[in-house]
């Protein structure tokens, strides 16, 4: 028994490794930067080059929450905060419940420098990312229906065998856990579906949101948009994007003045 | 010559000697056009018993790339300070190539011509100073156009220093510098592959397989769990099941059974004897088959507790399970 375990679990899929080296230098890179951290000047470019290497670990496929946090903080201290607010969001695609990530993305948010005065009809931060991704991993429901289909097969088993009568009202439980836990599953997929719908983007610099798709456009919002905000893809035309700001205004931006989401 | 022309003569003799002996010349105006256009003249003109001196003189003998520095020039023992000429340093080529500027500077003594001068290199230079020529009337005709001496100046320049930086502190997250992010970056698992959902699936589906495979290989095992549900029947056929191979396995059969007619069927506590349980049993309405099973087993228990040799510690107790099992609609 125990060997047709080992051998089943041998088989199992695990996570891919590659990359050590990179990772290695990237890790490097950024201590160098944390122990210089009282010289920005000296500091900044060890984080930039961290960075660029974190950017080039993501890019080769070795995509992880972990791997988009470090790649995140490193942005966000070599300076970059667009960048920043952009690879915590891709990690948040990988893994929408990481509460790490959802914490840094915060702390970015709260470096976005909003417009004086801002209206609130027009420019809004852009809420917590909430609902049943933003607290349960795939792991987690995994999990939980394991648990809900061992308790149903074992009641099932003693009720169809021996006959007991606890079998009932533990197949009753490992049933509704099921039920519960394809619920749960379903909204999952739904919530992450609607994010995704929408491409994000996030406005590397101060930049004007306009009316059309040109500059010869009036203002949409009197106050540009600041770095790091976050906008919705709503359409595209003749290199200008059309967005809508969390605030719920619409208006255009030239797509050299953002920054997607990876 | 008569008397009063040789007096003439030697009245005008004397008057042009003693003009010959005084007419020094002391200013330009006195110089022939010839003498005033000689090459590196700045117009000196030295006086009786002494020859003019030039002396070039730097502000310091070391200076910083980028900066100024002055040179001054100070000529001495002319008669005509008034009328020196400033020599032109900024048309030089010699000049051009060590310094980027070479300007004019008001000077406030005659006599003194000052310049401001911004070298173009780092490195030691020595001025290429120029002859500085000067008029000396007691020299013989055709000698009076001498050099004034002037001691070389040497200059350094070096290069500039840059200024201490003001040391700016990295501002962010304190755990941001004191955790340790991910040294391999991939560490957290991905979703679960279709590999793990297909043991699930397995793990539900194998359910009812297990159920029919368990009944197919023991087929009077399920009902046999179906009657142990009553407590009666289970602490019964526990009772028999330790009986089975004890030295006393007649005395706790026979214990066993009464204990399961009393609990299961309500056989009364008088009713000890096989005889009185036979009598009970059909008194309480159970089939007259019952109490003969119930009469005969516990004689056979009787009957191997004093002596009879017929039935053994295995037999005995199986036999009772089977009569219990009977009962209980197997």
């Amino acid at each position: 028994m125990n060997a047709l375990l080992f051998a089943i679990l041998s088989l199992a899929p695990t996570p891919g490794s590659g990359g050590n080296e990179l990772a290695a230098e990237a890790h490097r890179e950024y201590r160098i930067g944390c122990e210089n951290r009282d010289d920005a000047a000296v500091a900044r470019p060890h984080f930039a080059k961290a960075a660029l290497l974190f950017r080039e670990l993501w890019e080769r496929g070795g995509g992880s929450p972990e791997l988009a946090r470090s790649r995140a903080r490193a942005e966000f201290l070599s300076g970059d905060l667009a960048a920043a607010i952009a690879a915590a969001h891709a990690g948040l695609r990988i893994a929408p419940h990481h509460a790490g990530l959802q914490r840094d993305l915060e702390t970015y948010r709260d470096a976005v420098v909003p417009p004086a005065d801002a209206n609130p009809d027009e420019w809004l931060r852009p809420p917590r990312i909430a609902g049943v991704r933003a607290r349960i991993s795939e792991w987690d429901l995994f999990g939980a229906s394991c648990a809900a289909v061992t308790m149903l097969a074992i009641g099932l088993f003693r009720r169809f065998t021996s006959g007991a009568k606890w079998a009932i009202p533990l197949s009753a439980i490992g049933v509704a856990g099921l039920l519960l836990c394809g619920a749960m599953g379903w909204k999952r997929i739904a919530e992450v579906e609607a994010d995704r719908a929408e491409t994000l983007w996030v406005v590397r610099g101060d930049e004007t949101l306009r009316k059309g798709n040109g500059e010869s456009y009036p203002p949409r919002i009197d106050a540009p948009l600041p770095r790091g905000a976050e906008v919705r893809e709503v359409g595209r035309r003749g290199g200008w994007i059309q967005v809508r700001v969390a605030g719920g205004a619409i208006g255009w931006l030239p797509e050299p003045a953002l920054r997607p989401v990876p | 010559m008569s008397r009063t022309g040789r007096l003439i003569a030697a009245v005008l003799l004397t008057i042009g000697c003693q003009q010959a002996r005084g007419q020094t010349p002391t200013s330009l105006a006195d110089l022939t056009p010839v003498e005033r256009q000689q090459a590196d003249f700045y117009g000196a003109i030295a006086g009786d018993g002494a020859a003019v001196k030039a002396t070039w003189t730097l502000g310091s003998r070391t200076v910083i790339l980028g900066s100024d520095i002055e040179l001054t020039l100070r000529v001495y023992n002319a008669v005509n300070h008034g009328e020196l000429l400033r020599p032109n340093l900024s048309e030089r080529p010699e000049w051009k190539a060590i310094f980027s500027e070479v300007g004019d500077v008001p000077a406030a003594t005659p006599g003194e011509f000052r310049y401001r001068l911004k070298p173009r290199n780092v490195g030691e230079f020595e001025l290429p100073l120029p002859r500085y020529r000067y008029y000396h009337p007691p020299a013989p005709e055709g000698k009076r156009m001498r050099a004034a001496f002037s001691e070389a100046v040497k200059l350094t320049v070096t290069a500039p220093v840059e200024p201490p930086r003001i040391r700016i502190p990295l501002e962010g997250p304190s755990h941001f510098f004191d955790e340790d992010p991910s040294p391999r970056g991939s560490g957290s698992p991905s979703p679960p592959s279709a590999y793990w959902w297909t043991l699930f699936i397995l793990a539900l589906l194998g359910t009812p397989t297990a159920v029919a495979l368990w009944r197919r290989w023991n087929p009077d095992a399920a009902r046999l769990a179906h009657i142990r549900r009553a407590k009666s029947v289970r602490t019964a056929l526990d009772a028999l099941l330790k009986a089975e191979g004890s030295p006393d396995f007649a005395e706790r059969v026979a214990r066993a059974m009464l204990r399961y007619l009393a609990e299961r069927w309500n056989l009364p506590a008088s009713a000890r004897t096989p005889r009185e349980v036979m009598a009970a049993l059909d008194d309480g309405g159970q089939p007259p088959e019952m109490g003969m099973e119930a009469e005969s087993l516990l004689g056979r228990c009787d009957a191997a507790r004093f002596g009879d040799a017929g039935d053994t510690a295995l037999s005995l107790p199986g036999d009772a399970a089977r009569l219990i099992g009977r009962w209980e609609g197997m």
